[in-house]
C-alpha cells in the first residue's frame, strides 16, 4: 500500500484505504469519485512533485500532495 | 410563478443552458467560480412563463467554498423543481449530486449535455440505458442547438416523475437521531434534507440554519466519519449497480495529446512565457499601440480641437477653456487611448480561459504558489493584474479561503498594470534608450518577486490560509467560441469602463484643478508667481524623497497625482515641465526635458530608476483601493496602503543608493558596501527569528521536536 503522491506515473492503481485527514477534504474526495475499489492513475506530476494530475473515472483532476497523501492505493 | 433551479457540477454548461432558455447573455466561463451568485430570469414555455434560476456550480449539497454555499442554500430554501445538468462524458460523477437531490425528495429532471455537436451513438445508448434504470426524467442534448432547446422546453412542461431510491429506508442514523429529533423541523422535506446533512457531517449547515436550536457540542458531534462512509458506500454501490452491464467508456475526458506538449516538464514554462511575451508584444507594441494612437488622435485632434475652437468663440475666461481642453478632453483622451490595450489584454485572457489552457497554467504554478500561501486559482487574478488592477481585484472574490482572497487581492497591484507602462516608457526611455526594454522587463520581474516575497511573509504571520484543497478539474481543450469570448470580453470591458473609466475622467479634472489653482483660487498660469495647490503639497512632502533621489516638488506631486490614477503621472510631469500635453510629440518632448538638468522635474539615471521602482511598488490607483475596501474590508485596505508605501520606499531607497554607488564609486566599493548591508540585515532577521520562536512555542523549546504544536 502506498499513498497517491508516491506512485509511479501512468500505472493503474486501485484505491484501498483513506488515511487520516481533515473531514471536509475526505468528504470532497468521496464526492469527486475517490472511493475504495475505484481505479486511479497518476498522469503527471508537477516540477517539484507537490501537485499531481490524476485520472479517475475517466476524467482529469489535479490535486495537491497534501490532499493526495490521504489516498492509499495498491 | 413556477421556478426551476439550474443545478449541476461546475463547467457542465449551466450558464449556457440558462442563456439559451432565457435568451440572455450571462458570462459563460471555463474557470471555476465564474457564476458567483444566483441569477433569475424569465423563460417562456409553451403558453406560460416560468422563472429559471442559474446557480453556481457545486459538486455536492455539502458546500466547500463560498459560491457552493450560495447554491446549496438556495436549493435548501426553495422547494422548486430542479433542472440537473450533467456532462455526458462525466456522468458517473455527476450522478452523485443527482442522488443527493433525489434523497432530498426534490423533483429533478436531468439535462445531459453532450458538450459537442456530435457524440458517439454508443455513448448515447449506454447513457440512455443507465438513466432508464434510474427511472428519472431526462433529456440528452446540446444547449447550443436550437432544436434541442425547443424539445427540452416541451419536456419541462410535462409532469416530473418522482424517483424513489430503494436504499433510503436502509440507512440507520442512531448517533444523530436525538439531534434531529431535537430540531423538530415541521416541514418533512426540510427534515429529510437536514437528516442527510447530518449524515454527511455538514457542520456549517447546522451552524447557518439551526444554531439557535443546537449547541456547539452537538454540532461537533456531527463530524462522524462512520456515518459519512456509510452513506458514501451506499451511494457508490447504487451508482455502480446502474453501470453494471455497461461497457467502460475508454476515452478519458480532458486528456489530450496537446497536454503532453503543454505540460511537458521542460517545455511548459518556456511555452507559457512565450505566449505571455507574444500577448504583451501584441497589446503594447503592435496592434494595441496602433489603435491607441488612433483613438488619441481622434479625440484630441479632431473632436477636441474643434470643440475648443468653438468654445473660444464665446467663452473668454481662460480657465474654463483650459478645463475643457486639458481637464475634460485630455482626461477622456487618455482613458480612450488606454482602452485598446485593456480590451486586447482582456481578449487574450478570455482566450486562455475559454480554451481550457488556464487550468493548465494553474497546475504549472501551483507548487510555487503553494509555497507562498496562494493557490493556483489565483493565477487568473494575477494575470489580469497586468492589465488593470481594479478589474483583477474584482475577480479575487472567487477565492475559497478568505485569507487567500485577501492575499491575492493585495498582490494584484504588484503585477505592474498597463497604466504604469507609459511611466516606464517615458522616464526610462530618457536614460536607457535602447536597453529600456530590458529595464522594463526587470521592473515587471521585480514586481512579481516582491509580490511572492510579501505573500510568503503574510503566510507566515497573519494571513495563514487554512489548508486549501486545490482540487481543480481539467476541462477538455476547446476552440474558443467567438460568441463566448465576446461575452467575457464585454463583461470585463463594461466593468472597467464603469468602475475605472468614470473615476479616471473625474480624477483627471480634479488633478487639473489642483495643479491649476493656488490655495487662493487664483488660476496659476494667469497669475505669475502663484503656486498651485499640488505644487505646495508636493513641496511639503518633497524632502522625504531626497534619499530616493527625486526630492523635488514636481516628481512628488506627480506621485501624489498618481496615487489617484497612474495615467496622470506622465502628463503631470509634462505639465510641470511646460510641455504641451495635447501636442503630438508630448512623450518625446517630456523625455527631452527630464533629461536636462534645468527643468522643473529632472532625473539622473539613478533617480530615474528609483522613481520607476517607486511607481511600480507604491499604492495602486483609487479605483483599485475602492475595490479593496469592498472586497477585503477597511482594516486590510489601510494596512495594504501602509505596507505598499513602506516597501516602495525601502526598495526605492536601496535601488537609488546602489545605483548611485555604481555610478560614482565603481564596482568594487559598491559590492563591498552592498555585502556589508546584507550582512547587517541578515543578522537582524536571524535575531528576530530566534525571538519569535521563543514566543510561538510555549510548550516546548524547539518547534521541530514537539508534536503538540499546531503552528508549523
Amino acid at each position: 500500500m502506498v499513498n497517491l503522491c508516491d506512485v509511479e506515473i501512468n500505472k493503474e492503481y486501485k484505491i484501498v484505504e483513506f488515511a487520516e485527514g481533515p473531514f471536509p477534504i475526505r468528504r470532497r474526495l468521496y464526492e469527486l469519485g475517490f472511493m475504495c475499489g475505484r481505479k486511479i492513475k497518476v498522469v503527471k506530476k508537477s516540477l517539484i512533485k507537490r501537485t499531481i494530475l490524476v485520472e479517475i473515472e475517466n476524467y482529469l483532476l489535479s490535486l495537491r500532495c497534501t490532499v493526495a497523501q490521504i489516498i492509499l492505493v495498491e | 410563478m413556477e421556478q426551476f433551479l439550474l443545478v449541476g457540477n461546475p463547467n457542465t454548461g449551466k450558464t449556457t443552458l440558462f442563456n439559451a432558455l432565457t435568451k440572455s447573455n450571462e458570462h459563460v466561463g471555463n474557470w471555476h467560480g465564474v457564476t458567483v451568485s444566483e441569477k433569475v430570469k424569465e423563460c417562456k414555455l409553451e403558453g406560460k412563463k416560468v422563472l429559471i434560476a442559474d446557480l453556481p456550480g457545486l459538486y455536492s449539497l455539502t458546500p466547500l467554498s463560498f459560491e457552493e454555499e450560495v447554491a446549496a442554500d438556495f436549493i435548501y430554501e426553495h422547494d422548486d423543481k430542479i433542472i440537473n445538468i450533467c456532462d455526458i462524458n462525466n456522468l458517473k460523477r455527476n450522478l452523485y449530486l443527482t442522488l443527493q437531490l433525489l434523497e432530498a425528495d426534490k423533483e429533478v429532471v436531468l439535462f445531459v449535455n453532450t458538450m459537442k455537436k456530435k457524440v458517439s451513438k454508443n455513448l448515447i445508448n449506454s447513457t440512455e440505458k443507465i438513466l432508464n434504470k434510474l427511472k428519472i426524467n431526462y433529456f440528452i442534448g446540446n444547449p447550443n442547438n436550437k432544436k434541442d432547446i425547443k424539445l427540452f422546453k416541451n419536456k419541462l412542461s410535462e409532469k416530473i416523475d418522482k424517483v424513489k431510491l430503494n436504499y433510503i429506508n436502509k440507512i440507520s442514523l442512531e448517533n444523530n437521531k436525538k439531534i434531529i429529533n431535537k430540531l423538530n423541523i415541521n416541514n418533512p422535506k426540510k427534515a429529510e434534507y437536514a437528516w442527510f446533512r447530518a449524515l454527511e457531517g455538514d457542520k456549517l449547515f447546522f451552524e447557518r440554519y439551526y444554531s439557535n436550536k443546537l449547541n456547539n457540542e452537538e454540532i461537533n458531534e456531527l463530524n462522524n466519519i462512520n456515518n459519512l462512509e456509510n452513506i458514501v458506500k451506499i451511494r457508490q454501490k447504487f451508482i455502480d449497480d446502474l453501470y453494471k452491464n455497461e461497457t467502460a467508456n475508454n476515452q478519458v475526458y480532458g486528456y489530450s495529446k496537446l497536454d503532453k506538449i503543454l505540460l511537458n516538464k521542460y517545455l511548459c514554462l518556456p511555452i507559457f512565457f512565450g505566449i505571455l511575451f507574444l500577448i504583451f508584444y501584441l497589446t503594447f507594441f503592435s496592434v494595441g499601440a496602433f489603435f491607441s494612437d488612433l483613438l488619441r488622435t481622434f479625440i484630441q485632434d479632431i473632436v477636441g480641437a474643434n470643440l475648443v475652437s468653438w468654445l473660444k468663440t464665446f467663452v473668454t475666461v481662460q480657465w474654463v477653456v483650459d478645463l475643457v481642453e486639458v481637464g475634460i478632453i485630455g482626461g477622456v483622451g487618455s482613458l480612450l487611448s488606454f482602452l485598446p490595450q485593456i480590451i486586447l489584454l482582456f481578449f487574450f485572457l478570455s482566450l486562455i480561459e475559454d480554451s481550457g489552457y488556464l487550468s493548465r497554467v494553474a497546475f504549472m504554478f501551483e507548487d510555487l504558489f503553494a509555497k507562498v500561501g496562494l493557490s493556483g486559482k489565483s493565477v487568473y487574478t494575477l494575470l489580469m493584474g497586468f492589465g488593470c488592477s481594479t478589474t483583477a481585484a474584482l475577480t479575487a472574490r472567487n477565492m475559497e479561503d478568505k485569507n487567500a482572497k485577501i492575499k491575492t487581492a493585495l498582490l494584484t497591484p504588484y503585477m505592474s498594470c498597463s497604466a504604469k507602462l507609459p511611466i516606464y516608457a517615458v522616464i526610462g526611455g530618457a536614460f536607457f534608450l535602447k536597453t529600456n526594454v530590458l529595464v522594463i522587463f526587470a521592473l515587471y520581474l521585480l514586481g512579481v518577486i516582491v509580490a511572492l516575497t510579501l505573500s510568503s511573509i503574510f503566510e507566515k504571520t497573519s494571513l495563514k490560509s487554512k489548508e486549501q484543497s486545490f482540487i481543480l478539474e481539467f476541462p477538455e481543450y476547446r476552440l474558443p467560441s467567438f460568441k463566448r469570448v465576446l461575452l467575457i470580453l464585454w463583461d470585463n470591458v463594461k466593468l472597467f469602463l464603469v468602475r475605472v473609466g468614470t473615476l479616471l475622467v473625474s480624477i483627471n479634472i480634479i488633478v487639473w484643478v489642483l495643479q491649476g489653482f493656488s490655495f487662493k483660487f487664483e488660476y496659476v498660469s494667469c497669475v505669475p508667481g502663484a503656486r498651485s495647490i499640488l505644487e505646495v503639497l508636493g513641496g511639503i512632502l518633497a524632502p522625504l524623497f531626497i534619499p530616493l533621489g527625486f526630492g523635488n516638488w514636481g516628481a512628488v506631486s506627480a506621485l501624489l497625482a498618481g496615487l489617484i490614477a497612474k495615467e496622470v503621472v506622465v502628463s503631470s510631469i509634462a505639465m510641470f515641465n511646460g510641455v504641451d500635453v495635447n501636442g503630438a510629440d508630448m512623450k518625446a518632448q517630456t523625455i527631452k526635458t527630464i533629461a536636462t538638468a534645468g527643468s522643473v522635474v529632472c532625473f539622473t539615471q539613478a533617480s530615474a530608476l528609483s522613481f520607476m521602482v517607486f511607481c511600480l511598488l507604491y499604492s495602486p490607483c483609487l479605483a483599485t483601493i475602492s475595490v479593496f475596501r469592498k472586497e477585503i474590508g477597511k482594516k486590510w485596505t489601510w494596512l495594504s496602503i501602509l505596507i505598499q508605501f513602506a516597501v516602495a520606499y525601502v526598495i526605492s531607497l536601496v535601488v537609488y543608493q546602489s545605483a548611485n554607488l555604481f555610478e560614482n564609486h565603481g564596482i568594487l566599493t559598491s559590492l563591498i558596501t552592498i555585502f556589508a548591508v546584507c550582512l547587517i540585515v541578515f543578522c537582524t532577521c536571524f535575531v528576530v527569528k530566534k525571538i519569535k520562536k521563543k514566543r510561538l512555542c510555549a510548550k516546548c523549546g524547539d518547534c521541530k521536536g514537539c508534536g503538540g504544536c499546531n503552528l508549523k
